[in-house]
């Protein structure tokens, strides 16, 4: 299976909690070999790639476990 | 908005809900509801989505059942599918009843019966057999023989039971009670302290050997 992962276009976006508060994050489409468009919002925060990175290696994992 | 993919939405409720309930599936499409591309979820549970275009899936396998563990998640297509599917195509009409004289006529002629009765011939004089069997099997069933047997010995054992046991009653062991009560003076002459000198421990005292004898010297 193609698991390879290529990249959209990375958006920064607000969301806003029940204070009204602002809330920043990245909204990141990407494609998994031949599957998406996947769209995660990551919280802006430093290590955000990091996060994306696990959820991306997450998913890797969910599209083997499927029958193809 | 972005566009559907059953994979990639049935990838992300894997991975990110692994309980699988509507509660989740509402959640589901509350935090990410780019992969739901602006569907709605419907249904008598709420497991189902209903997209712009107007197809429907089906999200929740099981979803009426109160186990959670008999639940999983999935995003197929339910109802009768696509008119261009071509996967079971269907005959177009108009449709024609079917002649029943295409049908085979069946033989008049029998064909298990012959090889029934050939089977039956090669056993031979079965009922004979089984008839003198089931006889011989009605004689030694008979409980004559047994009775007679019994009789024989049992009965002859509960003779000779009870004579012994007479016998028991009748004895008297009285005598062998005096014998033994005359028997204990001399049991009683024995009780008492040891008096006897206790033999002495230590090595045994050496033999004295005899010097040998001087030669005489002249």
């Amino acid at each position: 299976m193609d698991l390879t992962v290529v990249y959209g276009v990375i958006r920064d976006e607000y969301d806003f909690d029940r204070d009204g508060t602002p809330v920043p994050h990245k909204l990141v489409p990407f494609f998994i070999g031949k599957h998406g468009p996947f769209t995660e919002r990551i919280p802006t925060t430093p290590d955000w790639g990091q996060e994306l990175a696990r959820r991306v290696a997450a998913l890797k994992v969910s599209l083997q476990s499927l029958p193809t | 908005m972005t566009p559907f993919n059953p994979t990639a939405l049935l990838a992300m409720l894997l991975t990110f809900y692994p309980l699988v309930s509507v509660a989740e599936l509402q959640r589901a499409r509350r935090e990410r509801p780019d992969y739901f591309a602006g569907g709605v979820l419907f249904g008598t549970t709420g497991e189902k989505l209903r997209l712009p275009d107007g197809r429907v899936f089906d999200l929740i396998f099981d979803a009426s059942n109160p186990d959670p563990t008999r639940r999983r998640w999935q995003v197929i297509e339910p109802g009768p599918g696509r008119p261009d599917d071509e996967t079971f195509p269907l005959e177009r009409g108009p449709f024609t009843p079917i002649d029943g004289s295409t049908w085979p006529v069946p033989s008049p002629t029998p064909i298990f019966t012959p090889l029934v009765a050939g089977a039956l011939a090669t056993l031979g004089d079965a009922d004979g057999l089984f008839g003198r069997a089931a006889s011989t099997i009605t004689e030694a069933s008979s409980p004559a023989a047994l009775t007679t047997m019994f009789h024989s010995t049992i009965d002859k054992a509960e003779g000779t039971v009870g004579s012994s046991r007479n016998r028991l009653n009748a004895a008297d062991p009285s005598d062998i009670i005096v014998a033994s009560g005359g028997q204990a003076p001399t049991i009683n002459k024995h009780e008492g302290d040891y008096t006897e000198e206790p033999p002495r421990d230590g090595p045994p005292r050496p033999v004295p050997i005899p010097e040998p004898r001087r030669p005489e010297l002249s």
